[in-house]
């Protein structure tokens, strides 16, 4: 365009040189090329572009007169030069004009070729007397594109329309480029409106913006990008789009490289296998093995390198591998082991890695899985061996259970031989066990209970064995029921002295737990003197007792449902005081505790025996046993009565005892008796007798009382003879 | 303690004088505690008596006279007899010539005479004065496997052998006074002798020491023990089987009455010069003992083993 417009301009200025040497025509030129008007002298040049070879490119002229005659005469319009150019509007010539009038015409370009080529147009006229021309020069140019490319590596080659652009084999996943030149041969600029391809592998760089302006003699370059995915040739179709036409031109490309295919073989036959895909191996029971062969073969057309084999997955081996790296030439083959050995039963999974190749592998051990758990109402919890079963806590003396649940979740069935508890006298036990050895089938489950019955406040924890799994148990023991009230089955109030009596003691209603208890006996005397008689059957004043779970009776040593004790001699109150433990050691006892309160009153003496000591010719002595529970005698009196026959000047005799008991009960060594004593009383005899020989004989029997300040003793009578 | 005379008699008749007034606490005899090694008394009277502190200890063996006037222990090696009892402060006597330690013993009534017997040995041997100057009689040789003892006071030995009841008297041979076999018990009183059978055959034999005369006085289930009353007029059969004590009246040779036992009886041993005999030893610590009180009201009664506060 740039070269067409100096020339115009150059042909302007000679026409102008050549007018000004000559009389200018009285005529102005005006020229519209599409939106373009201009003007030009007499001699100028109109440029006609053509868009292609075979594209008309026109000008409008409008020649008015500008003279000043009444007239001018346009006689004829001739055009010369080259045949591409013509006119087209002209009016019928001759044909006159006045001042200012005009004539239009038009004068075309119907390019045949793409070179540059001249015309002239020239109106021949008449003013007046004078006869002259008008003329304009004209130049059409027109594009012409040819194609060619540059293949990798070599050189530029001319492609015809509907050609081929083929590219040389190219390694696998690689790219190759070309180069793509469209150039404009012509003597005009040219457009390009637009490229496009197609063709997964082939793909164009390098393109600017359409519509694209390609200057006369000047080429617009592109690549196109071939990347080859697999070995089958592969096809596609450039084109391009011009003003008139859409060449098109087709790519070709190859590929080249190894192509890996994989098989399985199994005893049973072979079977092929795509990366990605899963290898699923023969089950093989757990600590025994299966295996497989897999091959790899080289069905590409290139040799091919694995430099690595290998496989991630516990229980996964590989086994009689190549030497690596492995180099495979087209059609070459190399196999290797697949073992799986689990380890445990179900399913296990791993990637096989051949070069760049994984697969997915998958084996099902098989065998026995048990797992664990326990049911609480409703509620279902999974428990791992070495986990805990926490149960919901519960008051001390009442029961709460969890089901416990074995299930084989494996592919075999399991024996369960052993199911214990880890140690004996817990709170926790075991019921509903099945009999055991017991064998659970693959998906099935057994179960049993396990009882919590705490006998403490607080937490307790024991071990649940399960043959060689061990699960810890534990349990939250909160305070138990309150005691309920209780009684004695006794006498109570006063008491006499020397009494072996029976007490018992029951709970008004049975209580859940097992109680252990004390009975304590607390003697307070009325007069200043401990009676250690006082005590019970069992020796000492505290005897233990327990009454037994749901049940009311206390229960003494040797499973006796009382306890005996002795009320003593002396006088004072017994009280008896029972405490109340479960077994776990928490006291129920109340903060005051209901007591039997027994009482030995004071009172007169009591003579329990005479008996005669010695007896002489001239003395006699007696043993008097009694007690009295105010610890106080002041008095002995004796009564004789004479044997028949015989004189007694007098038959009763009065001792005042006081100094000698108070002293007696003064002494510790009474304090071992209580109130009990055996007073030793020597009786001289003087005097005459008539009908027996010795004195003694002379009293038949001797009657005994003794006195202190509450009152006198029964007598008690003895014979002498 | 102030003495106290008081003459009660004129010169035409008879008067009398108390001496001064002693008092004590009354026992109820004593026993022999194996696991506490030593003789215990016991203190006060049935229905308020206890068995007190061991008064003589380290025993490997013991037995104690009726009364507990004296008692024969095995200590160290050696028998000896021991005295004051009563007192609570017992005197030992070595007891020279004395076999080993015993397997059983008898005591005479009056406690003056003690029978030992070492079954190993087949030996008897007589212990005079067990309680004063104790001495040992020549062994004896009667035979093993006696199961029943006794002696009366003229140191007549009488035993339960294998092969029947026999009489050794002193400078005699032996003479089958019954063919009872496995006499459980044998009592004596004046020329009276009575022989429980491990059949439950109770015999009484008249004139033991001169011409032995035998009859069946009566049948009891499983004997343990027999007594005669103090005053001689009762006979007293325990039986394990009833749980009872059989009273007989010795005079016309029947049954006068029966006393029940709480517990189940294992032996009728005096305790002392009172109607009052040891029914059932401790068999452990809490375990009381129980006697048997005769009398006007008789009772089982027991003894608390340990001590009150």
């Amino acid at each position: 365009m740039r070269q067409s417009c100096l020339w115009s301009v150059l042909s302007a200025l000679m026409l102008s040189s050549a007018a000004l040497a000559q009389t200018a025509p009285p005529f102005s030129l005006q020229i519209q090329q599409g939106a373009n008007r201009y003007t030009i002298a007499d001699g100028g040049t109109i440029t006609l572009p053509a868009d292609a070879i075979g594209l008309m490119s026109a000008a409008s002229v409008t020649l008015t007169y500008t003279g000043t005659a009444a007239s001018v005469s346009i006689n004829a319009v001739e055009i010369t030069g080259h045949a591409d150019f013509t006119t087209a509007g002209l009016p019928d010539l001759p044909a006159s004009l006045s001042p200012r009038q005009s004539l239009n015409f038009y004068v075309r370009y119907l390019p045949t070729t793409s070179a540059r080529v001249l015309g002239r147009v020239t109106l021949n006229y008449t003013e007046g007397r004078i006869t002259s021309g008008v003329t304009i020069n004209l130049v059409g140019v027109a594009p012409e594109f040819a194609f060619s490319f540059i293949p990798p590596g070599g050189n530029a080659m001319p492609l015809a329309p509907g050609g081929t652009v083929a590219f040389p084999l190219t390694a696998l996943n690689t790219t190759a480029t070309a180069t793509f030149i469209i150039t404009n041969r012509g003597s005009g600029s040219g457009t390009v409106n637009n490229i496009t391809g197609s063709g997964a592998p082939f793909q164009l760089a390098g393109l600017p913006l359409p519509p694209v302006t390609v200057e006369a003699g000047k080429e617009l370059r592109f690549s196109i990008q071939f990347t080859p995915t697999q070995l089958a040739a592969a096809q596609g179709v450039l084109q391009i789009e011009l003003v008139d036409r859409r060449p098109s031109f087709r790519l070709e490309g190859s590929g080249s490289g190894p192509v890996y295919a994989y098989e399985v073989i199994l005893p049973s036959g072979g079977m092929a296998l795509a990366p990605g895909e899963l290898i699923s191996m023969p089950s093989a029971p757990v600590g025994d093995k299966s295996s497989l062969t897999v091959r790899v073969r080289n069905a590409g057309n290139a040799d091919g390198t694995i430099s690595a084999i290998s496989v991630q997955g516990a229980g996964f081996s590989l086994a009689d591998l190549p030497f690596l790296p492995l180099t495979l030439a087209p059609g070459g083959a190399a196999s290797f082991t697949l073992s799986f050995a689990p380890t445990q039963p179900g399913r296990a999974s791993a990637r096989l890695r051949i070069g760049n190749d994984t697969f997915e592998v998958s084996g099902t051990g098989l065998g026995a899985t048990l797992a664990y758990a326990y049911a609480i109402g409703d509620a279902t919890t999974t428990v791992q061996p070495g986990g805990t079963l926490v149960f919901t806590p519960v008051a001390v003396g009442r029961t709460t259970a969890a089901r416990f649940l074995i299930s084989n979740t494996g592919t075999a069935p399991a024996v369960v031989n052993s199911i214990s508890l880890g140690a004996t006298n817990i709170p926790f036990g075991l019921t509903d066990l099945p009999a055991l050895p017991v064998t659970i089938a693959a998906g099935a489950t057994v179960g049993f209970t396990v009882q919590f019955a705490p006998t403490a406040i607080g937490t307790s924890t024991a071990t649940l064995k399960i043959d060689t799994q061990s699960f810890t148990l534990s349990g939250s023991g909160e305070p138990p029921d309150p005691l309920p009230s209780y009684r004695f089955i006794a006498p109570s109030g006063p008491q006499q002295p020397m009494q072996q009596i029976a007490v018992g003691l029951a709970l008004e209603k049975p209580y859940p737990l097992t109680l252990n208890g004390t009975l304590t006996l607390a003697f307070s005397s009325e007069v200043f003197s401990n009676d250690p008689a006082v005590q019970f059957a069992a020796g000492g004043r505290t005897v233990t007792f327990t009454i037994p779970a749901n049940t009311t009776q206390a229960v003494f040593a040797q499973s006796a449902t009382e306890i005996r004790l002795q009320t003593g001699t002396v006088a004072g109150l017994i009280t008896l005081t029972p405490s109340f433990s479960t077994e776990g050691g928490i006291n129920l006892t109340p903060s005051n505790p209901p007591a039997l309160s027994l009482s030995v009153p004071q009172s007169a003496p009591r003579l329990l025996s005479v008996a005669i000591s010695s007896k002489t010719s001239n003395a006699l002595t007696l043993l008097v046993s009694g007690y009295s529970t105010s610890r106080s005698v002041t008095q002995m009196d004796f009564q004789f009565t004479p044997t028949t026959g015989e004189n007694l000047a007098t038959t009763k005799l009065t001792l005042n005892a006081e100094p000698s008991f108070l002293a007696w009960y003064q002494s510790s060594t009474s304090q071992q008796y209580g109130s009990l004593f055996t007073a030793t009383v020597t009786f001289t005899l003087q005097g005459d007798v008539k009908n027996v020989t010795s004195l003694s004989d002379a009293i038949q029997s001797v009657s005994v009382t003794l006195t202190n300040r509450l009152g006198t003793s029964s007598a008690v009578a003895i014979s002498l003879r | 303690m102030r003495g106290i005379k008081i003459l009660l008699g004129i010169l035409t008749a008879l008067g009398l004088a108390a001496q001064p007034l002693r008092l004590a606490g009354p026992l109820s005899g004593f026993v022999f505690d194996s696991g506490a090694a030593g003789i215990r008394p016991i203190l006060g009277l049935p229905g308020a008596a206890y068995v007190g502190d061991v008064v003589a200890g380290g025993l490997e063996w013991a037995s104690v006279a009726p009364g507990g006037s004296a008692a024969l222990a095995f200590r160290e090696g050696a028998l000896y007899g021991l005295g004051g009892l009563e007192r609570l402060e017992p005197v030992w006597s070595r007891i020279e010539g004395a076999l080993g330690k015993p397997d059983r013993a008898a005591w005479s009534a009056d406690g003056s005479l003690a029978v030992i017997y070492s079954a190993a040995a087949g030996l008897a041997q007589l212990i005079r004065n067990p309680g004063g100057a104790p001495a040992a009689g020549e062994p004896l040789a009667i035979g093993p496997g006696a199961t029943a003892l006794a002696v009366d006071s003229q140191g007549r030995i009488v035993a339960g052998l294998p092969a029947g009841v026999y009489l050794f008297a002193p400078g005699e041979p032996a003479s089958l006074l019954a063919p009872v076999e496995g006499a459980v018990a044998i009592a004596t009183a004046g020329d009276r002798l009575w022989v429980a059978g491990a059949g439950g055959e109770i015999l009484e034999i008249e004139d033991y020491a001169g011409r032995p005369k035998a009859f069946l006085l009566a049948s009891v289930p499983d004997p343990v023990g027999l007594a005669v009353a103090p005053d001689g007029k009762s006979l007293f059969v325990a039986g394990r089987a009833d749980r009872s004590v059989e009273i007989y009246d010795l005079a016309s040779r029947t049954a006068a009455g029966r006393l029940p036992l709480a517990v189940e009886p294992a032996a009728l041993e005096a305790l002392s010069a009172e109607p009052l005999w040891l029914v059932r030893a401790s068999a452990a610590g809490s375990d009381p003992l129980w006697v048997l009180k005769a009398g006007p009201e008789p009772g089982l009664w027991f003894v608390p083993v340990g001590r009150g506060e």
